[in-house]
């Protein structure tokens, strides 16, 4: 029996790379899992998890339309019989050149942020209830390392301003989210990930940074993929996560550094890896780390208090 | 005559309060302005900003409408020649929670989003073709402490203003790439997090009727408009990508201009 037995997750954009990634770990440790995507293969993804025995359900729709999102989520409650977990791993990169024609410019911005911060604010409004009637639960939004300027300067490739912009949007979903729902036992964390093995990335590499590409010549050569990290290491520190119980934190993971979680961090940085984005060391401003971050009254590790 | 003379800044949600200020404090240097806001009362700033001898033209405009966005350039570019200088001011503020109703949550997207984030985005993007054609220019983009803290202080605007600081967030997003982006045509994109200052905003939260004692916890607009003042003075050669952080009870002072950021440094 996996530690997430009897638990229900919900893995947004789950039809392939990290998404079917997640999917897969969470029902190895024992959770029922419901999928989607926009694209079909998350119904073969969903039928292979089945196909092990594992409560799958799954469903194709794009994560913008708010009836589908609602009728998903309620299905998944009805289904499984509650929410424990969420997984807002479903994104859109697009290049978008901050040179582009004007009228490219507006679309590109809808068609970002309503996948990658629209649909994430209308997933969790929606399985927020669920968990709170369950007593608790966890929500993981997926970022980029480009947040945290630790180790990076603060954004990728210049021609991704959308994209960026909607990853740093999460903090502001995570934070308060964090900090809204300490009470009633559910934990926010963003994964905040370096290259990692998945056809969204792979597709950068093809005319166009399109998916139907992907496969064909001019592919990542070998010396490029070879540094890309796997999905499954990234679910693995999901679970890690899990057990672990902080809130409101940006796991930052890291290609060529160990995958793990790290000591948690205080407070006033949780979103972000320097004291501002100049460059100062965090030590300027005096005083070490304090850390008064709750300890978790529970977790899915080791379950309510009162054995419901 | 200011050492700005002959430059031209564009100033967004100008017909009251910090907005306002930085029209006034950069006409004092001799700058020309073309302000807006969707506030009627923009058109006598600009009558004011006459009186300091410089060239202003006022738009009602709602900076969340695109059309309306592509007007007040395209009247800039027409009617002044140039852009030196964007100050995306404009923002307006709602509570927003995670435990709100997906309806509310959706109408509050759109005006905070729509607003905070999307009118920076589309503002910044329709006069960057002009800086770029003009071998220059400077974009400053206001923030929130929330997102830039002071030493100590947590992040976020305490769980209950989830959509303003993706918002806040967001705009990070675009000025920290912009400025990487920008770099090689020598445009400066920067922004300001400020915490409590005496603004239309702030005061709107205490119904316009703050006791002065409350008032005078707060900074002054002057001094904090006189910083933009300061980073645009510096010039080509100044900082770019810095996010500058201005809280109560900390001097109000640009720091040094930060030195270059190796792309992979050790943590």
């Amino acid at each position: 029996m996996g530690y997430l037995s009897g638990k229900t997750a919900i893995v947004t954009g789950a039809a392939q790379g990290l998404g079917k990634a997640f999917a897969e770990r969470l029902a190895l440790e024992g959770a029922n899992v419901a999928i989607c995507d926009i694209q079909g293969d998350v119904l073969k993804v969903g039928a292979a998890l089945e196909a092990l025995g594992h409560g799958a359900l799954a469903r194709q729709f794009d994560i913008t339309s708010r009836t589908d999102c609602e009728t998903f989520v309620a299905d998944t409650s009805a289904r499984f019989g509650g929410i424990h977990i969420l997984v807002n791993n479903a994104a859109l990169w697009r290049s978008t050149p901050v040179t582009d024609p004007w009228d490219k410019a507006l679309k590109d911005f809808d068609d970002v942020m309503n996948v990658n911060v629209k649909a994430v604010m209308v997933m969790s409004r929606l399985a927020v209830p669920h968990m709170i009637a369950a007593g608790g639960g966890e929500i993981v939004n997926i970022s980029t390392d480009y947040v945290l300027p630790a180790r990076r300067d603060g954004v990728n490739a210049p021609d991704t301003d959308l994209y960026n912009a909607s990853k740093w949007a999460l903090n502001g979903l995570t934070d308060a989210a964090a900090q809204a729902l300490a009470g009633d036992n559910i934990r926010v964390n963003n994964l905040a990930m370096g290259p990692t093995d998945t056809a969204m990335l792979r597709a950068l590499f093809y005319p166009g940074g399109k998916l139907e590409h992907l496969g064909g010549p001019d592919g990542p050569p070998a010396e490029i993929t070879a540094g890309f990290m796997d999905p499954a290491d990234i679910a693995a520190l999901m679970i890690d996560l899990f057990k672990d119980g902080r809130t409101g934190e940006n796991i930052g993971v890291w290609a060529g550094y160990p995958i793990e979680l790290g000591p948690r961090k205080r407070w006033d940085v949780r979103m972000r890896e320097r004291a501002d984005f100049t460059g100062q060391p965090l030590r300027e401003y005096g005083p070490p780390p304090w850390d008064d971050a709750p300890e978790p009254v529970w977790h899915l590790a080791v379950g309510r208090p009162d054995g419901a | 005559m200011g050492d700005f003379s002959g430059q031209v800044a564009i100033v967004t949600g100008a017909a009251v309060g910090l907005g306002r200020q930085y029209a006034i404090s950069l006409a004092q240097q001799g700058c020309d302005l073309v302000i807006c806001d969707i506030r009627p009362d923009v058109v006598q700033v600009a009558e004011e900003l006459k009186k300091l001898s410089v060239r202003a033209e006022a738009h009602v405009a709602n900076v969340s409408v695109a059309a309306d966005v592509r007007r007040v350039v395209d009247s800039a570019i027409s009617n002044m020649g140039r852009i030196d200088l964007l100050i995306s001011n404009a923002g307006i503020w709602r509570g927003s929670g995670p435990k709100d109703g997906v309806d509310k949550s959706l109408e509050d997207y759109d005006a905070l989003i729509g607003t905070n984030l999307k009118g920076v985005y589309m503002f910044g993007r329709a006069v960057i073709p002009h800086m770029i054609a003009a071998g220059g220019g400077h974009i400053i983009n206001i923030d929130t402490d929330h997102v830039h803290t002071h030493p100590g202080r947590p992040t976020a605007g305490g769980g209950i203003m989830d959509l303003y600081d993706v918002a806040k967030w967001g705009v990070l997003g675009l000025t920290l790439t912009w400025a990487k982006a920008l770099k090689p045509h020598n445009i400066r994109v920067n922004s300001f997090s400020m915490g409590a200052t005496d603004s239309f905003m702030l005061r709107g939260f205490h119904n316009h009727a703050a006791p002065p004692e409350e008032v005078a916890k707060w900074m002054r607009a002057e001094d904090v408009c006189d910083l933009a003042v300061q980073m645009h003075r510096e010039g080509p050669t100044g900082r770019t990508g810095d996010n500058i952080g201005v809280w109560v009870g900390f001097e109000i002072e640009l720091k040094p201009i930060p030195a270059a950021k190796p792309a992979m440094a050790e943590a």
